[in-house]
């Protein structure tokens, strides 16, 4: 076959899979993968078919393993966390009625598991953020002058986020980092639309003052 | 600003890549079987099973070793000549066999080693497995004698298996003289004899339990520790205890704890040849140790070691989501050698596999042995064109669109390229391919 004929060939299908493009879960519930195909898997599950939780798993890993990044910064245990989410889902499917998509069930784990995991940690100081690693991580994609200014406000910011309580904290990213909407939050974090704003403005205020508290006791000393 | 921190650091390092998501379902996968549930997972429930007779495997060594602790503690100061030891079903000791070899017992056995005379060595073993590595020399001599058979061992790592009803030796370097009543054999190495067999060449499963027991191998300088070399030529006592010093490095299996591989039952030292139970085979080594050897060796650049034990993976647990992962690992480690047909036969084993976690990347390797491939150009872009379709978002998505962009370069430059990089600058805006090709073949002014 010549590259001509491959070429002739290609045509550049649409992207079916533009919904997918990152594994269903780039707003959460409000734009759900592909509600037939989970559909189907949740059945197939369900009906003891042994490849359909491995198949769960490939489509929904990826966006599982981005919300935990998302909502919790590119720490070690995200793996362990990423276990923890997915054996809840094998637990949790048996008793699930459709109310919501499957990616709406397994993103409400997620968060709750990272909420979890951040309960935890408010119990212990939190981990400073080590340069090195912040260099090696985000070095690539920044100018060096903007690297040495966002490494200081990375460490300052997340210092305080730290402070802020984890359901107000993970609204906060939600809403700020993921750009999603207070609705999209209600239903992931399952609570009302207020309470899911309310939380949002909460975790501003707070993380405004905090913010502006490190500032004074940093121009302090 | 505080914003901008917040979507840097939130943001890096959120894709999950093959490997690590294949990690991930591996322990997962593990969790589920160890919930019971091993049928839903793709695990079958015996694997459940398998693992909490482990657990009680090595809970039984944790208590043997706590009263051979106390057995050893209670004998030190006897006159030491011979050792003699027992090993339970399941035991893994770590000893010294004379003072040129290092072992690891595997029980249930029944041993007793002898210092003959300066530096040769005698071990008489009615029963059990050991796994040992001899250094041997001028005036060094390691012989062992089971109801089968005298093995005299020259310098090499080997193993001997005595039953009831045969003897074995496993050869991985070196060579291994064996006397029977019937004549003498001698096994090289990567060879295996038994007395009621031919000798054979080593299958995976022998290799993998050799690469699991064996010793590490010996720095020239480090020193061999002695146990017997103080031993004064004195006939054993009737309840002979001695010391057994464990090397450091000896790997643990599945059912021995560090305990278990630091200290031994002892007992009195059998009557020579003593009738033993027949020795029930030791566990093989788990598919999660294998492939952390073959992680092991790939950090030390021993692809060649690396790609063996990913080999054994697969071989032995081929039911594991590791074994995709080792299937992967092999095509990749072929491909890093320019070995096409090897890649290539991986990759088709693991297209074989249904529902592979690793099925994207597989594909995309594939096209890359495509390309790598000289006269294949076609093959590679048909390669990339139906990776495309089947993953349209894979992660791979832009450096399949710049490769086929690459070939239509070749094939007619920036205009039969156009649509592609096209493609690419509208799908993969931030991409460095799609910078790259818009540096290269920049749009008209309209």
């Amino acid at each position: 076959m010549t590259v001509a004929m491959v070429f002739a060939m290609l045509a550049l299908v649409p992207d079916p899979g533009d919904a997918d493009r990152d594994g269903g879960t780039g707003t959460g519930a409000a734009r759900p993968p592909s509600g037939d195909r989970d559909d189907a898997l949740v059945d197939r599950h369900l009906a003891n078919d042994p490849g359909a939780f491995v198949e769960i798993y490939r489509v929904h890993a990826g966006g599982v393993f981005r919300r935990l990044t998302r909502l919790l910064g590119p720490i070690p245990e995200r793996e362990d966390l990423m276990q923890d989410v997915f054996l809840a889902v094998h637990r949790a499917l048996p008793r699930f009625r459709g109310d919501a998509t499957l990616a709406t069930l397994i993103h409400r784990i997620a968060i709750n598991i990272a909420c979890e995991h951040l309960r935890r940690r408010s119990r212990r100081p939190a981990d400073p953020i080590d340069p090195a690693f912040f260099d090696e991580l985000v070095g690539p994609m920044l100018d060096p002058r903007e690297l040495t200014a966002l490494r200081g406000e990375v460490v300052r910011v997340f210092g305080c986020l730290a402070k802020i309580k984890p359901n107000k904290r993970v609204a906060l990213i939600l809403h700020v980092v993921e750009g999603l909407s207070f609705g999209a939050i209600a239903e992931l974090a399952q609570c009302s639309v207020d309470a899911a704003a309310k939380r949002v403005q909460h975790a501003q205020r707070e993380l405004d003052a905090l913010l502006a508290r490190s500032a004074r006791a940093g121009g302090d000393r | 600003m505080t914003r901008r921190a917040m979507q840097v650091w939130l943001t890096a390092d959120d894709s999950l890549d093959a490997i690590r998501s294949a990690r991930v379902w591996a322990r997962l996968d593990a969790r589920l079987a160890r919930e019971g549930d091993g049928a839903v997972a793709g695990v079958p429930a015996m694997r459940a099973r398998a693992r909490r007779f482990a657990i009680a495997g090595v809970a039984a060594a944790v208590a043997i070793a706590a009263v051979a602790a106390l057995v050893v503690g209670s004998g030190r100061g006897a006159p030491t000549a011979d050792i003699a030891m027992v090993a339970p079903p399941g035991g893994v000791m770590a000893t010294t066999l004379g003072p040129y070899a290092r072992a690891t017992v595997v029980g249930p056995a029944q041993l007793a080693i002898a210092a003959d005379a300066g530096s040769a060595t005698t071990v008489h073993m009615t029963a059990g497995a050991v796994f040992a590595e001899f250094d041997g020399g001028r005036g060094r001599s390691l012989r062992i004698e089971t109801p089968h058979a005298v093995v005299t061992i020259v310098g090499t790592r080997f193993s001997v298996e005595a039953t009831a009803t045969a003897t074995c030796v496993a050869v991985a370097h070196g060579r291994v003289r064996v006397d029977t009543p019937t004549g003498t054999t001698l096994i090289d190495g990567g060879s295996r004899w038994c007395s009621d067999h031919a000798t054979a060449p080593l299958a995976p499963s022998e290799r993998a339990r050799l690469d699991q027991f064996l010793p590490p191998p010996v720095a020239a300088s480090e020193p061999v520790v002695v146990p017997l070399a103080a031993a004064a030529p004195a006939p054993p006592p009737a309840d002979l205890v001695a010391p057994i010093v464990a090397p450091a490095a000896v790997p643990a299996p599945p059912a021995a704890t560090a305990a278990s591989a630091s200290a031994i039952t002892t007992a009195p030292a059998p009557a020579h040849p003593v009738t033993a139970a027949a020795a029930a085979p030791p566990p093989p080594p788990s598919a999660e140790q294998l492939y952390e050897r073959a992680d092991t060796a790939l950090a030390h650049d021993d692809a060649a070691t690396a790609d063996r034990l990913l080999a054994t993976v697969v071989t032995t647990a081929p039911a594991s989501p590791l074994a995709d992962q080792a299937l992967y690992e092999r095509a990749r480690l072929a491909f890093a050698r320019h070995d096409w047909p090897a890649a290539l036969a991986r990759l088709d084993e693991l297209a074989a596999r249904t529902a592979s976690p690793l099925a994207e990347p597989a594909l995309y390797l594939r096209c890359r042995v495509a390309l790598e491939s000289p006269g294949h150009a076609g093959d590679a872009a048909a390669c990339l064109a139906g990776y495309r379709r089947a993953f349209p978002a894979g992660p791979h998505d832009a450096d399949a669109l710049g490769h086929l962009a690459e070939l239509a370069f070749a094939a007619g430059g920036c205009d039969a390229a156009r649509a592609l990089t096209r493609e690419l600058a509208r799908s993969h805006a931030t991409s460095d391919v799609a910078r790259a090709w818009l540096a290269r073949c920049p749009e008209a002014p309209p």
